[in-house]
C-alpha cells in the first residue's frame, strides 16, 4: 500500500488514540491515581504498560478516546492532556500531549518503524516521569482536557450528543497551573504524528 | 489406624508418608511417588485383621517399586489393642493404613480416616501416637457421632475403654504414653481454619519425605561444594592394601578378585527398612520382632451416614472395568473416581462390624470385598520380620495386622530418620561426591573414581561403606552395584536384606531376564498393564520383542528406552545437580468451604505456603497451576471417607506470568483468578492445589520492577543503536584493517573494537565505544607523543602504504568512528543513567585491556597514566558531553581533528587574527602538493586542546602535549596543522585562529591564499572533473584533490584525511555520491572562477559535506554518479542540514556583510565569535540549498545552470559577498521547512557537540553566538521539541557550571531567561529543569 494514499490525518488520529489510551493508563498507574491492584501488565509498542482492569474506569477512558479521536481527526487539536487534580479540583499535574503539524519531510515511515520507536519512547519516558515528580497526595481525581478551536470544539459537541458522553468546556480553574514547573518529556516527529510529551507540576503540590 | 500407629496423611510429604494406599494410580503419579510404596489398602485392613503388620509386598499395587521400597518395619504393639478395639463398633472403622498419604490431588487414595472417636471428644486419645502430633481433624466428629446413634458419652466411655485396653497392652511401648497427652491437645481442624495448613503439613509423612528428598539434595551439593576432602579413601586405600598383601599370601581373598576395571560403576545404597532401624534404634527390645512404622493406632472407622459408600463403590468398580476395558491405562477421570475408592471397606448400612474378614484382595483384583477393619493407616516401613509374614510397605494396617497379628508398630521418628539420613550421606561422601541422592534412605554413588583411585573393587568398597554406615548408624544397608543405575538399582533388589550384590556384566544377561518389567525404570501402572496384555512380566520376556515391535507399540522413545533396559542396558548418567521442576502444594483433604470468603483465605494460605517452599529452594516460578478437585455433580456431598474428596472432577488450570515470582500475594491473586474463573461453588470443592512451573533461580534477575524496566531500556537503546553499532562495527573494521600498517598499537586496537562490536547488550555495547574511542585514541596518542618527525613519517607511511583511496579511508573511518562513538556513549549513558556503575566497569575493563595494549606499545607511559581511566570515568559520570569534552581533549585529537572538521560548523570562534594560519596554510599546502598524498593529521590543532583537560593531564602528558603543540607551530612546515586548517572547514579555522590567540608568535601569512590557491590548482589539474574543483571552495582544494584522486587520479590522492569520511561515502548509494561529485565538480568550477583562497570557498564546502552525510542516511535517492567521490568529512553539518528560521536567515546575511567587509581571504578562518555564528549560519544555509537540490542536482551535474542555481548562487555568495546576500535569505527561507538546527546541527548529539566546541573555544561567550542559540532554543520550543530545549539547557549548565565562569554564566543566565520566557509565554510554567 502506498503510504500516500493513506488518509494521514486519520491514521494519525489513530495512532493518537491509541497511544494516548496507553499512555491514560500508564499515568494513571504510575502517578497512583487507582491502586495498582487494578493494573495489569500488558504489552504495547513492544514494552510493558498497565493497564486498568476496573471496567468503569476502561469505560470512561475509551470513551474519552472516541471523543479526543474525532477531535483530533478533525486536524485542530493542538493538546490533549490529562490534568492530576486535587480534592479541592485544584490541578496539580497535568501531562500534556502537544500534537503539531507532521513535517512533510524526508523518508517516509512507511512501516510506521519510527513511529512505533516514538511511541515506544514516550512510553518509557512516561514511566521515567514518575520518579521526576513529586508524590501526588492522596485522593486525586483527574480529567482529560483538549485544547482545541472552538468551532472544532462546538461541531464536535453537536455531533456528540449521539453518545452518552458529554465533552463540556473546562473550567480555567482546571486549566491552569500555578506556578507551574514544565518538565518536558519527550518529542517524536514522524511522517504520521507530530507530538511532543510534557509534564507540568503545580507547586501547590509542595503545599499539601 | 491411628491406633495402630498410624498417621493419615493428607499429604504427599514423603518424609512421613510411609505408603501411599492406592487402588489405582496414573503414571505421573506413579513417578512422583517413586520411592514410596505404594499399596492396595487390603494391605491395611488385612494387617490390622491379622493383627499384625503384614508384609506390604502382597498388596503392592505394582511391584516396579519395590526396588525403591524402604525396608521392612514392623507393625508395633497396637494389635492387642486393635484387636480389642475391633470390638467397639464405632471405632472399627478407625483404622486406616498407617499414614495414608495421597500424594497428589488427582490421584485416588484410597486411605479415608474414619475414626471419629479418636478425633472427636475431650478424649479423643484414639488416634494419637507419638510422632505424628496432630491429624487433620474435623469439627463435626462430634456430629457424627450422633448420627452414628451413639451418644458421646457411650463414646466416651467405649473409647476409655478401649484406650485403657490399648494403654495396658502398650505399656511395654514408648509411644503408648504418649497417647493421652497427645490426644486431648488435638484440636480439629479443617480446612479453612487457621491451623489447618500448618496440621496438615506438619502431620503428613509424605510431605517430610518429600522435603526430605530436597534437603538432602541440597546437602550434597553442599558437600559437593565444600571440595574434595575424602577421608574415607584412606581407609580404602588401606583395606586395599592389606587385601592385596593377603592376597599374595593366599589365592582366597575373600573377595573374588576382579581387575581393576575402570569401568563405570553405579552403586545404589538403599537402608534396609529404614524407618523401622531408625526406630529401632530406640527400641532395641524390639529387635528380631516383626515390627512396622506407622500412623496407625488401630482404630477402626465409622461410616459417615451422608456418605454413599455405595456409590463411590459402584464408581470405583465402573473404573475398574473401564481400566480393563482401555488398557491405556488411566484417564484424569478415572483417577479421580478412583480416588478413595480402594480403601472402601464394605460395611455400607450395616454398621461397622467387627468381622476382619477381609479378603485380600490383590492388585489385578478389584474387587472389594467387605472389611471390617477399616485402618486404612499405611505401613511406612516393616521389618523384615514382618515380611516374612506378608507385609508389606504400604499396607494398610488392617491388612497388615490380619497377616501378622504379632505386628508390633513403632510411630515415626523423624527426627531420628534425619539424624540417620544425614550420618548416611556423610559417611558416603567421605569417599566420593558423586551421588545422586534419591531419598532420605536410598542414594546412587558413582564409584568409578573412588575405584579407580584407590584400586579397590566394587564390592570391596560396598563392604567398607556399608559397614562404615553399620557403625555409624547402626543400620543396615544393602549396596547393589553395576555397570548403570539401572543394573545398581537390580542388583540392590537382590543384596537385601543387608548385604551386596554387584551386578557384573557377566551376570546381567541372566539376571535381568528375572526380573520383572514392572521393575523397569518408566514401566508404571500402565505400562504395566499393557505389558500384562501381552503376556509380559519378566525383561525376559520383554526381550522377545524386537525394537521395531516395541517402538511401534510403545512409541519410539519409550519403545527405545525399554528395549535398553530390559536389557540392562542404561546409559543415564547420576544426576549430581538436580533442579526442581516444580513446586506444589496441594491439600484435598478436609476442604469443606461453606463461603468463598473461606475459599481464598484458604487460597491464600495455601500460597504462602507454596511460596515458602519455592523461597526455600530460592526459586521463582513462572506458571501457577491451580489444581482444583471438585465433587461431581452426581456424588453425595459427604464422603465416605471423612472428609476426604470422595468422586471428583479434576480441573486443572495454569497461567503463566510474564515475570516468575515467589510473592504470596502473586500467587494468591493469579490462583485466585483462576479459581473464579472456573465458577465452582465454594461448597463442592473438595481439593485444592497450587503447583509453580518453570522454576528458575532467584538470582538470575532482580525482583519485578526494576528488571523490566531495565530490559526494556536495554532493549531500546540496542535498537536505537542498532544503526549505530552496524556502522561502528563496520568502521572499525575498517579501522582495523586500515590502521595495521600505520600503527602497531592502532591495529591491535582495531582488532579489539572488531571482537568486541560483536557483543550485545548495552553493556557491551559501552565497551565497544569505548574499545572504538579508545582505538581512535590510541592513535592519536600514539601520535602525538611521537616527535613531529614521527608524526610525518607515520603520515607519509599512511599515505604510502594506503594509496589514494585507502588513506582517505581511514582517516574517515576515523572521523566516522569517532562520532560515533560519542554518539553512542551519549546515548548509552543516557539511557543507562542507572546503570552507570555498571558501565563504568566496563569501560574500565575495557581501559584496562586497552592499558593492557598500551603497555606494549611504545606509548607506554603516556597511556599507563592513571589519568585516562579518571578522565574517562568522570566523563561517564557526568554525562555525554563530559564524555566527548576529554576525547576532544585528550590526546586523541587526532580522532577529533577529523571529527572536528567533520562534525562542527564554527560555533565558537575567536576574534579574526586568523591571519597566522595563512602562512600555515600555505606551507601546508605546498607539502601536500609535494607530497600528494593525504596526510594524515594527527595531532590536534592546538586551538582545540582544552585548556582543561589539559590541566588535569599528568604533568608529564601535559607537557609532552604543550611541546608538541609549540612546536608544530613553530614549524610552519608541518603540514597537519596547515593542511587542515587549510582544508577550510571552519573549523579548522577556528582552531587556527585559536591557536593563533593561544600563541602569538605564529603568525598568518597572506601566502596563505596564494599557497592554496597553488593548491588548488593543482588539484585542479591533477583532478579529471575540473568542475569540481570550481566548486569546492579552495581550501577544498584538498578535498577537491581528493575527489580527484578517487575518481580515479591516485596521484593526486590529496586529500586532507579528515575531510574524508570514506565510511560515510561508502554508506551513500552511488546515486548519491554521484551527486556529490557534481557537487564537488560545481564548486570547482566555481573555484576556477573565483581566484580566492580556499577559505573562502570553505562554505560551500561544507554544504557539501553536510550533504554528503545527510545523504548517507537516505538510502534512497534516485541519481546514479560514479561512486568514487569521497564524501568530504565535514562533521559538523553531519545533523541533519536545517533551515534555520528567519532569524539564521538574517544573520546570515550579516555575516556575508562582514564577510565583505572584511575581504575575502579572511573571511572564513577568521571567524570571529561574531562571525563564527554567521560563518557557521552561512554554512549551513549552503547545506540547506544543496539539500533542497538534492534531486534536481543530477539535472544539473556539470552545468552551473539551472537548479543548480541556487546553490551556487550561494556558494558564489559566500565567496563573493555582494551577491549572496539575497540568494541566502531566499535559501534559508526555502530551507525554514527542514527543521530547527543550530547551525547545522539537528540532533541533540551534534548540538551538543556544537556547544562544547564554542564553550570550549572561548572564555567569554559572544553575543551573536548567545543569540544564535537562544533563537535556535526559541524556535526550538515553537518547534514543540522541548525536550530538546531541556536537553541543551542542561547541557550548558552542567557545562558552564563547571567552569565558573562568570561571562558563561551571565551569558547561560539570559539563555535561560529567554528561552523561559517563551515557554512562560506559551505554556504558562516555566521549564522545570532549569534553574541558575
Amino acid at each position: 500500500m502506498n503510504t500516500g494514499e493513506i488518509n494521514k490525518t486519520a491514521v494519525g488520529s489513530d495512532i493518537f488514540a491509541e497511544f494516548l489510551e496507553t499512555s491514560i493508563h500508564l499515568i494513571l498507574y504510575n502517578r497512583l491515581l487507582y491502586p495498582p491492584g487494578v493494573f495489569e501488565r500488558r504489552k504495547k509498542y513492544n514494552v510493558p504498560v498497565q493497564m486498568c482492569l476496573h471496567p468503569d474506569v476502561n469505560g470512561y477512558i475509551s470513551k474519552v478516546i472516541g471523543g479526543v479521536k474525532d477531535m483530533v481527526a478533525r486536524g485542530d487539536v493542538s493538546m490533549v492532556t490529562m490534568v492530576v487534580l486535587d480534592q479541592a479540583q485544584n490541578p496539580l499535574e497535568r501531562f500534556v500531549f502537544e500534537l503539531g503539524k507532521p513535517t512533510e519531510n524526508e523518508r517516509d515511515d512507511q512501516y510506521m518503524f519510527r513511529l512505533e520507536d516514538a511511541l515506544r519512547a514516550f512510553l518509557l519516558k512516561l514511566s521515567v516521569a514518575d520518579s521526576l515528580l513529586k508524590p501526588l497526595p492522596e485522593d486525586c481525581s483527574w480529567a482529560v482536557h483538549v485544547h482545541t478551536r472552538e468551532s472544532t470544539a462546538d461541531k464536535f459537541i453537536q455531533t456528540q450528543s449521539v453518545q452518552d458522553f458529554t465533552w463540556v468546556p473546562a473550567d480555567e480553574k482546571q486549566t491552569t497551573l500555578r506556578n507551574a514547573s514544565l518538565l518536558p518529556l519527550k518529542t517524536a516527529d514522524t511522517a504520521l504524528l507530530k507530538m511532543q510529551m510534557f509534564v507540568e507540576e503545580s507547586s501547590l503540590k509542595d503545599q499539601t | 489406624m491411628m491406633l495402630h500407629g498410624g498417621t493419615y496423611e493428607t499429604y504427599l510429604y514423603r518424609t512421613r508418608v510411609t505408603h501411599v494406599i492406592a487402588t489405582n494410580l496414573p503414571d505421573s503419579k506413579v513417578k512422583e511417588i517413586r520411592g514410596l510404596k505404594v499399596v492396595t489398602p487390603e494391605w491395611i485392613t488385612d494387617s490390622i485383621a491379622a493383627g499384625k503388620l503384614l508384609s506390604y509386598t502382597k498388596y503392592q499395587l505394582y511391584t516396579a517399586q519395590s526396588g525403591l521400597q524402604k525396608g521392612l518395619q514392623s507393625f508395633s504393639v497396637q494389635i492387642d489393642a486393635e484387636k480389642s478395639i475391633q470390638s467397639t463398633p464405632n471405632q472399627s472403622s478407625a483404622f486406616l493404613g498407617e499414614s495414608l498419604t495421597r500424594p497428589l490431588a488427582n490421584q485416588s487414595k484410597g486411605s479415608v480416616p474414619r475414626d471419629q472417636s479418636t478425633g472427636s471428644g475431650p478424649l479423643s486419645m484414639a488416634d494419637t501416637d507419638d510422632t505424628s502430633t496432630s491429624l487433620p481433624c474435623r469439627d463435626d466428629s462430634e456430629t457424627q457421632y450422633f448420627e452414628t446413634g451413639l451418644s458421646p458419652k457411650e463414646e466416651f466411655s467405649e473409647n476409655l475403654k478401649d484406650f485403657s485396653g490399648m494403654e495396658t497392652s502398650l505399656q511395654h511401648n514408648g509411644p503408648a504414653e504418649n497417647f493421652h497427652a497427645k490426644a486431648q491437645s488435638r484440636s480439629p481442624a479443617k480446612a479453612g481454619d487457621p491451623k489447618f495448613l500448618s496440621e496438615y503439613y506438619g502431620n503428613s509423612r509424605l510431605h517430610f519425605l518429600s522435603t526430605w528428598k530436597a534437603e538432602f539434595k541440597e546437602y550434597i551439593n553442599a558437600i559437593q561444594k565444600k571440595g574434595d576432602n575424602f577421608p574415607g579413601r584412606e581407609k580404602l586405600r588401606h583395606v586395599v592394601q592389606s587385601r592385596e598383601a593377603n592376597a599374595s599370601q593366599s589365592e582366597h581373598s575373600h573377595f573374588t578378585y576382579v581387575k581393576k576395571s575402570h569401568e563405570r560403576c553405579i552403586m545404589h545404597i538403599d537402608m534396609d527398612c529404614f524407618f523401622v532401624s531408625v526406630g529401632l534404634l530406640k527400641r532395641p527390645d524390639l529387635i528380631g520382632k516383626p515390627v512396622a512404622v506407622t500412623h496407625s493406632l488401630g482404630k477402626g472407622a465409622t461410616v459417615d451416614p451422608r456418605s454413599d459408600l455405595g456409590f463411590e463403590r459402584r464408581e470405583w468398580a465402573k473404573n475398574v472395568s473401564n481400566q480393563k476395558r482401555e488398557k491405556s491405562g488411566l484417564n484424569a477421570k478415572m483417577d479421580s473416581l478412583n480416588e478413595e475408592n480402594m480403601s472402601f471397606p464394605d460395611q455400607s448400612e450395616s454398621d461397622t462390624d467387627d468381622d476382619v474378614t477381609d479378603d485380600v484382595t490383590d492388585v489385578s483384583n478389584f474387587s472389594r470385598t467387605s472389611e471390617s477393619f477399616h485402618s486404612m493407616a499405611e505401613l511406612a516401613s516393616c521389618s523384615y520380620e514382618a515380611r516374612k509374614a506378608g507385609v508389606k510397605n504400604g499396607m494398610f494396617m488392617g491388612r497388615a495386622r490380619q497377616l501378622c497379628p504379632d505386628l508390633v508398630t513403632i510411630p515415626y521418628d523423624f527426627e531420628g530418620y534425619n539424624t540417620v539420613s544425614r550420618v548416611l550421606y556423610d559417611t558416603v561422601a567421605s569417599f566420593t561426591h558423586d551421588i545422586e541422592a534419591v531419598s532420605c534412605d536410598e542414594m546412587l554413588v558413582d564409584c568409578t573414581d573412588v575405584l579407580a583411585d584407590t584400586g579397590a573393587m566394587p564390592l570391596e568398597f560396598a563392604a567398607m561403606v556399608r559397614e562404615e554406615i553399620y557403625k555409624k548408624t547402626g543400620c543396615c544397608a544393602s549396596a547393589g552395584l553395576g555397570s548403570s543405575i539401572l543394573l545398581a538399582r537390580l542388583a540392590t533388589r537382590k543384596a537385601k536384606p543387608n548385604g551386596q550384590f554387584h551386578l557384573t556384566p557377566a551376570l546381567v544377561g541372566e539376571y535381568i531376564k528375572d526380573q520383572s518389567v514392572r521393575d523397569i525404570p518408566g514401566v508404571g501402572w500402565s505400562l504395566a498393564r499393557r505389558f500384562e496384555a501381552m503376556k509380559v512380566t519378566t525383561c525376559g520376556d520383554l526381550q522377545r520383542f524386537s525394537l521395531d515391535a516395541l517402538q511401534k507399540d510403545f512409541g519410539p522413545k519409550t519403545g527405545q528406552s525399554l528395549f535398553k533396559y530390559c536389557r540392562g542396558q542404561d546409559d543415564r548418567p547420576i544426576k549430581i545437580e538436580q533442579q526442581r521442576k516444580s513446586v506444589s502444594a496441594e491439600v484435598n483433604y478436609g476442604i469443606r468451604f461453606t463461603t468463598s470468603a473461606e475459599a481464598e483465605k484458604f487460597m491464600q494460605d495455601l500460597s504462602e505456603e507454596v511460596t515458602s517452599r519455592l523461597r526455600n529452594i530460592r526459586m521463582k516460578g513462572k506458571t501457577i497451576t491451580l489444581k482444583l478437585m471438585v465433587r461431581r455433580p452426581d456424588a453425595p456431598k459427604e464422603t465416605s471417607k471423612f472428609m476426604g474428596h470422595g468422586i471428583c472432577n479434576n480441573i486443572s488450570k495454569s497461567i503463566t506470568l510474564p515475570l516468575a515470582t515467589d510473592d504470596a500475594k502473586i500467587v494468591t491473586k493469579e490462583s485466585l483468578g483462576l479459581l473464579k474463573q472456573q465458577k465452582v461453588a465454594p461448597e463442592d470443592l473438595r481439593g485444592i492445589g497450587i503447583q509453580i512451573n518453570k522454576l528458575e533461580p532467584v538470582s538470575m534477575g532482580m525482583s519485578g520492577k526494576s528488571t523490566s524496566t531495565t530490559s526494556i531500556l536495554n532493549f531500546t537503546v540496542n535498537k536505537a543503536l542498532a544503526s549505530d553499532t552496524t556502522l561502528a562495527a563496520f568502521n572499525t573494521s575498517r579501522v582495523q584493517g586500515d590502521m595495521k600498517s600505520p600503527g602497531k598499537a592502532a591495529s591491535i586496537k582495531g582488532k579489539e573494537n572488531v571482537t568486541h562490536s560483536s557483543h550485545i547488550g548495552g553493556v557491551s555495547y559501552c565497551v565497544d565505544i569505548q574499545q572504538n574511542y579508545e582505538g581512535v585514541k590510541s592513535n592519536g596518542v600514539k601520535f602525538v607523543t611521537s616527535p613531529e618527525e614521527d608524526f610525518g613519517k607515520s603520515r607519509s607511511a599512511i599515505g604510502q602504504v594506503l594509496p589514494g583511496n585507502n588513506t582517505k579511508t581511514e582517516d574517515f573511518d576515523f572521523n566516522h568512528v569517532y562520532n560515533v562513538l560519542k554518539n553512542k556513549s551519549a546515548d548509552v549513558i543516557n539511557t543507562f543513567a542507572n546503570d552507570q556503575k555498571n558501565d563504568e566497569n566496563s569501560i574500565k575493563e575495557a581501559l584496562n585491556k586497552d592499558d593492557a595494549w598500551y603497555a606494549n606499545s611504545e606509548d607506554e607511559d603516556l597511556f599507563n597514566s592513571p589519568e585516562q581511566n579518571s578522565e574517562d570515568r568522570l566523563r561517564l559520570q557526568h554525562s555525554p558531553q563530559a564524555y566527548s569534552v576529554p576525547e576532544s581533549s585528550v590526546l586523541t585529537e587526532l580522532g577529533r581533528r577529523q571529527t572536528d572538521q567533520d562534525m562542527l560548523p564554527p560555533l565558537p570562534c575567536l576574534p579574526e587574527v586568523n591571519t597566522p594560519e595563512s602562512g600555515k596554510k600555505s606551507s601546508r599546502t605546498v607539502t601536500r602538493q609535494s607530497r600528494l598524498s593525504p596526510v594524515v593529521d594527527f595531532f590536534p590543532s592546538p586551538s582545540q586542546v582544552d585548556q582543561d583537560v589539559l590541566n588535569e593531564l599528568p604533568v608529564e602528558i601535559r607537557q609532552q602535549i604543550e611541546k608538541e603543540i609549540a612546536s608544530r607551530k613553530k614549524t610552519s612546515s608541518k603540514c597537519t596543522l596547515r593542511r587542515s586548517q587549510e582544508q577550510g572547514s571552519s573549523r579548522l579555522q577556528q582552531d587556527q585562529d585559536q591557536r593563533s590567540a593561544l600563541f602569538p608568535h605564529f603568525e598568518s601569512d597572506d601566502g596563505l591564499d596564494a599557497e592554496d590557491l597553488i593548491a588548488y590548482q593543482h588539484s585542479k589539474g591533477g583532478n579529471s572533473e575540473p568542475p569540481k574543483g570550481g566548486y569546492l571552495s579552495p581550501a577544498k582544494g584538498s578535498k577537491s584533490t581528493r575527489n580527484r584522486s578517487n575518481s580515479g587520479d591516485p596521484i593526486v590522492a590529496l586529500p586532507s584525511p579528515s575531510q574524508l569520511d570514506p565510511s560515510c561515502l561508502d554508506a551513500l548509494p552511488e546515486s548519491l555520491q554521484a551527486e556529490l561529485r557534481e557537487a564537488y565538480a560545481r564548486q570547482n568550477a566555481h573555484g576556477n572562477l573565483t581566484n580566492r583562497g580556499g577559505n573562502q570557498h570553505q562554505s560551500p564546502t561544507k554544504g557539501v559535506n553536510f550533504l554528503s552525510l545527510r545523504q548517507a542516511s537516505p538510502t534512497t535517492s534516485p541519481n546514479k554518479r560514479s561512486p568514487n567521490k569521497r564524501s568530504p568529512q565535514f562533521k559538523i553539518p553531519r545533523g541533519r542540514p536545517a533551515g534555520r528560521g528567519r532569524k539564521k536567515g538574517t544573520r546570515s546575511k550579516k555575516t556575508l556583510f562582514r564577510d565583505q567587509k572584511r575581504g575575502q581571504s579572511i573571511k572564513r578562518e577568521e571567524s570571529s565569535a561574531r562571525s563564527d555564528a554567521t560563518t557557521v549560519e552561512v554554512l549551513e544555509t549552503d547545506v540547506i540549498q544543496i539539500d533542497d537540490f538534492k534531486d534536481e542536482m543530477t539535472v544539473i551535474t556539470g552545468t552551473d545552470i539551472g537548479d543548480a542555481e541556487a546553490t551556487r548562487a550561494s556558494t558564489s555568495s559566500t565567496s563573493g559577498p555582494m551577491d549572496s546576500v539575497e540568494t541566502i535569505t531566499d535559501v534559508s527561507r526555502d530551507s525554514a521547512s527542514v527543521g530547527v538546527n543550530l547551525c547545522g546541527a539537528v540532533s541533540i548529539h551534534n548540538v551538543r557537540i556544537l556547544l562544547r566546541e564554542w564553550i570550549s573555544s572561548t572564555p567569554a561567550p559572544q553575543a551573536e553566538d548567545e543569540e544564535v542559540l537562544i533563537s535556535y532554543l526559541q524556535d526550538l520550543v515553537m518547534d514543540k521539541n522541548l525536550e530538546q530545549v531541556d536537553l541543551v539547557l542542561k547541557f550548558m549548565a552542567r557545562n558552564l557550571k563547571q567552569q565558573e565562569n562568570d561571562n558563561w554564566l551571565t551569558s547561560l543566565h539570559r539563555i535561560f531567561t529567554q528561552t523561559q520566557a517563551l515557554v512562560f509565554h506559551l505554556y504558562g510554567s516555566r521549564l522545570a529543569s532549569i534553574s541558575v
